[in-house]
């Protein structure tokens, strides 16, 4: 055994760390195509090379099938100095085997890897980005997607957290299954302050749990609850709806999970409507409307009868389907014991104005709300529009208790239908137009969120010129396939695809395409899921394509 | 003075990632001259990765030219029909 010193002068035990490994482990250069595509950069321009040449040494060939980083100095990124660029890659292996897993079939040239390695291979990688992550300087190895697994089922990871937390104050954030949530664990955990669990726990019923996990500790997760509580570890329930009953026997288990999960004062209850891709399942499973319109009618009389706020992922679907007015600052729950739960508020409540300034949009909303908590001050003004009245509401902003932190909580506990569309993005979107100087623009944008786009447009008073005309168009996830109908998840092949199918129905060619950034928007060079970079649909459609940058509609 | 950071610290994790992935999907090349082709990769992959520019204005590249023989262009982004009618 060695003990190395780490920067922040704690030592660390690496127990079998660089011993010899009989094979070693090669990652997909893939996973870091989003991130670090220079990595694939170098294994492409490798491969281009040895179609033309042999290297050498000692006068003989040698066959070379990988590469290795050099200094990882060289390999530094700028960091949001969040601590899951560390403890994230301990998530190399999964525990549960879910029914509804969204890694299962995925093809190879999707950048998130399912290549599973050992305990030790993983915390090795650990240890090497504790070492080299530096909140003061904001700088970190480069990220990847290659580990998106269990976390908590490295048995290395408490050790992990226990000298993150001597580098960074910053909440640990840990989506889990909860299987490996013993008292220990918790009582671990709790000793790491703050940490916030996204608990995968989809079914109170154990049966019914065993059946979508496929794990014997199943029923670990459904006891977690009342011990999170104890421990005042805040948490997140997240439900997949998964139907593999009918959907009255869904609605069913919903309701007793949401029952027996109110009951234990979760920070937030996230309902997940049930997706899957064309590699998960070639067949239809179920009717998406039908499910998804059921299960969010079902939230919508939870809501009523519920102390926790409960949100439906994703929340535009809710919001297209039962809200005329859209982008609204209204308040659709309140997270128990924070200051705008105490401070009087309800659900139901349209946020006109904080501290006197007037909001006319739910980011507008959630932005002012952020600022206001982390502004050090110890009273709020928040103007609301209750049935039809004006009030005003004053908000004691150190009034609160759990499972509200400060550390962990955002917008003072008011929870509001996502996060909405920004009208900055008009003006963006003007501006772009106008640097462009085109008169014809095609605007590629999503399901979800074309009605809010319609509405906003209609008010913008930066369209309507009659030298401007304005496509809108929606891609179809042809890529995912299944049932998916998220923007995020288009990839530069459905735009090109939808861009071909625009010009092949008549529609006159136009000057310029825009697209929102997020589905380019993991890493910064602007990559989609399959690591391909969005200036291939100009190069394929031949018309200029920009980004817009703008909010992903999930938090 | 400071010893030149050239190899991987003694402890490091070793980031190894391998040159060909298993079931994984190439074009195939797009020129049949093996060193055109080379080139023609080259540029493409760097370009996904870099946006050149001219006295600090973006530029677009979608061809090159050898320095041999001027008179002729060669495509760094072959259009998929091109692909296909080569096929």
């Amino acid at each position: 055994m060695r003990i190395r010193d780490l920067p922040t002068g704690r030592a660390l035990e690496t127990e079998n760390i660089g011993a010899k490994r009989s094979r070693p482990f090669y990652q997909s250069a893939r996973t870091v195509a989003l991130f670090e595509p220079r990595i694939e950069l170098i294994r492409k321009q490798l491969l281009s090379l040895l179609a033309v040449v042999d290297l050498e040494k000692d006068g003989e060939v040698v066959a070379v099938d990988g590469f290795r980083l050099k200094n990882l100095h060289d390999w530094l990124a700028p960091s949001t100095g969040d601590p899951l660029e560390v403890y994230g890659y301990g998530g190399s292996r999964c525990d549960a085997n879910c029914v509804f897993c969204y890694h299962k079939g995925n093809p190879s040239s999707i950048a998130f890897g399912n290549d599973y390695r050992t305990a030790a291979e993983a915390h090795h990688e650990m240890v090497t980005r504790l070492k080299y992550f530096s909140p003061r300087a904001r700088s970190a190895l480069f990220a990847s997607l290659g580990n998106v697994h269990e976390i908590l089922t490295n048995q290395h990871v408490i050790e992990i957290l226990s000298v993150l937390r001597e580098k960074t104050e910053r909440p640990f954030r840990i989506t889990t299954n909860g299987h490996q949530l013993t008292s220990a664990l918790i009582e671990a955990l709790a000793k790491l302050k703050p940490v916030y669990l996204h608990l995968s726990l989809h079914s109170a019923s154990e049966s019914r749990r065993r059946e979508l996990v496929r794990s014997p500790s199943a029923p670990v997760a459904i006891k977690a609850l009342p011990l999170l509580r104890a421990a005042e570890i805040p948490y997140a329930v997240v439900i997949v709806p998964w139907p593999s009953s009918s959907v009255e026997e869904l609605i069913d288990d919903l309701d007793a999970t949401v029952a027996y999960v109110d009951a234990f004062d979760p920070h937030l209850i996230e309902v997940h409507l049930p997706g899957y891709s064309q590699y998960f399942s070639p067949e239809k499973l179920f009717d998406r409307e039908e499910t998804w319109s059921a299960l969010v009618g079902a939230v919508r009389g939870l809501r009523e009868r519920t102390t926790t706020p409960i949100v439906i992922m994703p929340s535009m679907y809710e919001e297209n389907l039962y809200e005329e007015r859209k982008n609204l600052a209204t308040v659709i729950g309140l997270v128990k014991n924070s200051p705008a739960a105490r401070s009087g508020l309800a659900v139901g409540d349209l946020i006109t104005a904080v501290n006197g300034i007037a909001i006319s949009s739910r980011p507008q909303a959630r932005d002012f709300l952020s600022l206001l908590a982390r502004s050090g001050a110890t009273l709020g003004k928040l103007t609301v529009r209750r049935s039809g009245r004006m009030l005003t509401v004053n908000v004691n902003l150190q009034d609160y208790a759990y499972p509200y932190e400060a550390e962990t909580s955002s917008h003072l506990g008011v929870v509001m239908m996502g996060t909405g569309l920004r009208t900055s993005a008009l003006e963006r979107l003007k501006e772009i137009i106008d640097e462009r100087k085109a008169g014809r623009v095609l605007f590629l944008t999503s399901t979800l969120m074309k009605p809010s786009l319609q509405q906003a447009l209609r008010e913008s008073p930066f369209f309507g010129a009659p030298n401007l005309l304005l496509d809108l168009a929606i891609p179809r996830n042809r890529f995912f396939g299944g049932n998916i109908i998220m923007g995020d998840l288009l990839v530069v092949q459905d735009f090109i695809d939808a861009v071909e199918e625009h010009l092949a129905a008549g529609n006159a060619r136009p000057d310029l395409i825009v697209i929102p950034s997020t589905p380019f928007g993991l890493g910064r060079f602007k990559r989609d899921l399959t690591g391909r970079v969005f200036l291939d649909i100009e190069r394929q459609v031949g018309i200029p394509v920009a980004l817009l940058d703008c909010d992903t509609i999930y938090d | 003075m400071t010893e030149p950071r050239t190899h991987l610290e003694k402890e490091d994790y070793i980031f190894r990632y391998r040159l060909r992935s298993e079931g994984e999907e190439t074009d195939g090349p797009f020129y049949e001259d093996r060193l055109l082709e080379m080139i023609r990769q080259q540029l493409a992959n760097l370009l996904d990765v870099v946006v050149l520019t001219h006295r600090g204005e973006e530029v677009k590249v979608d061809g090159f030219k050898l320095l041999s023989d001027l008179d002729c262009a060669y495509e760094i982004f072959p259009r998929e029909e091109h692909w296909r009618q080569r096929t």
